[in-house]
């Protein structure tokens, strides 16, 4: 009874970590975090020479927009201020949806850092895009469309449930099943062989000799 | 028989991870296969005051490949680019977050084989067409469809075996 409340309580508390969402996002974004921080020491603004030499190594066969190309051309007037996307004060508000937003995009480049946290130049680009998309008023759900309609649902850290990503979202919970399932079997065997099964299985001739050994010796 | 259940367990895995390892990670199917080719009106490289739209090559098979001059992989496949071009096939240039002078030099010393390039200095263009590492290659039919996107340099395999039959089916239909 006990191994089985705690076999539930570890149910309980595994499952919310278990599904694709987990597997997806939270462990893609926690090696993010690493590599984002490592990025802040080395090289505090985007758009250095580090970043360019990492993304390019990288990509093996493709070579990303250069870092350390100063943007040539002139843009629209309001993403002129902010090609280098920094979290700006006049719309704290706005950021905070900015933010939200690149944390569930996937650089394309880096593919296990999000946009939120590449210093990539296409990652730049697209915080630029979705900055003046919000600013134009999109829903969140539009904008993530419009990149869904462009990179894909690869783009996504948390693609939609279908068929093709089925296995991604239920597969881990059901193999934490298997495990736990395999687990419990085995246990059991074994406790009903440790109590109940071993004396029976003595013959007759093993049984005298057993009580022969367990006698006292001062006996004799 | 149980007894041969983690070894089985085992080969399934390595199966798995076997064949993970023949793919390759940064080929992500595009979306835009099959759907019109996003629509642009950019000037051209050679004459920034004449533009060229997408709608301009309707009626034609075409490869609109993406390139810039700082992109190494692209002088790699500019031979590649350059035979087709000798074929007879149609290639546009879409010159990706580059400086035109740069752009303009490095025609000039590679050779031109593209009918003409667009600019697309700030990659908005690209963001439409899903662009995430040059060179990419985009094979746009008579209606204006996008039929096949290659990301990487084309090399002479993909398009003896794929390119060329795929454009040689799309000019019957």
């Amino acid at each position: 009874v006990t191994l089985r409340a705690a076999l539930l309580v570890l149910v309980l508390f595994g499952l919310p970590f278990v599904p694709g969402a987990g597997a997806g996002s939270a462990f893609a974004q926690g090696e993010n975090s690493v590599v984002g921080a490592r990025f802040g020491i080395v090289e505090p603004g985007p758009g250095g020479a580090l970043p360019a030499v990492l993304a390019a190594a990288a990509a093996a066969t493709t070579s990303p927009a250069p870092a350390a190309e100063p943007e040539p051309a002139p843009a629209p007037a309001p993403a002129q201020g902010d090609r280098i996307a920094r979290p700006t004060a006049e719309d704290p508000e706005l950021e905070k949806r900015l933010i939200a937003l690149t944390k569930e995009l996937r650089c394309m480049v880096c593919q296990n850092e999000s946009i939120a946290d590449s210093h990539a130049p296409l990652a730049v680009d697209m915080r630029n895009e979705i900055r003046a998309q919000l600013r134009e008023g999109m829903s969140d759900g539009a904008i993530i469309e419009f990149m869904v309609a462009r990179y894909g649902n690869f783009v996504r850290f948390r693609p939609p449930l279908d068929l093709t990503t089925i296995a991604l979202w239920f597969g881990p919970a059901l193999l934490m099943l298997a495990g736990l399932f395999a687990l419990v079997r085995q246990l059991r065997q074994r406790n009903a062989a440790a109590t109940t099964g071993a004396h029976e299985k003595l013959s007759a001739t093993d049984r005298a000799r057993l009580a022969s050994l367990a006698r006292p010796k001062n006996d004799e | 028989m149980n007894r041969w259940l983690p070894l089985a367990g085992f080969v399934v895995l390595a199966g798995f991870l076997g064949f993970g390892l023949t793919l390759d990670p940064r080929e992500v199917p595009s979306p835009l296969i099959d759907k019109p080719a996003p629509a642009f009106t950019l000037p051209t490289l050679a004459d920034p005051t004449r533009e060229f739209s997408v709608s301009e090559a309707q009626g034609k098979v075409w490869l609109l490949n993406v390139w810039a001059s700082w992109c190494t992989p692209c002088l790699e496949e500019h031979p590649v680019i350059e035979a087709m071009a000798k074929r007879g096939i149609p290639v546009y240039g879409l010159n990706y977050k580059d400086k035109a002078s740069a752009a303009t030099a490095w025609l000039a010393r590679h050779g031109d084989p593209y009918v003409l390039s667009v600019v697309d200095p700030t990659g908005r263009i690209g963001i439409d067409y899903g662009v995430y590492g040059t060179p990419e290659t985009y094979l746009i039919d008579k209606q204006g469809v996008i039929r096949f996107k290659h990301v990487g340099p084309l090399s002479p395999q993909v398009v003896e075996r794929t390119l060329l039959p795929l454009i040689e089916k799309l000019r019957k239909s």
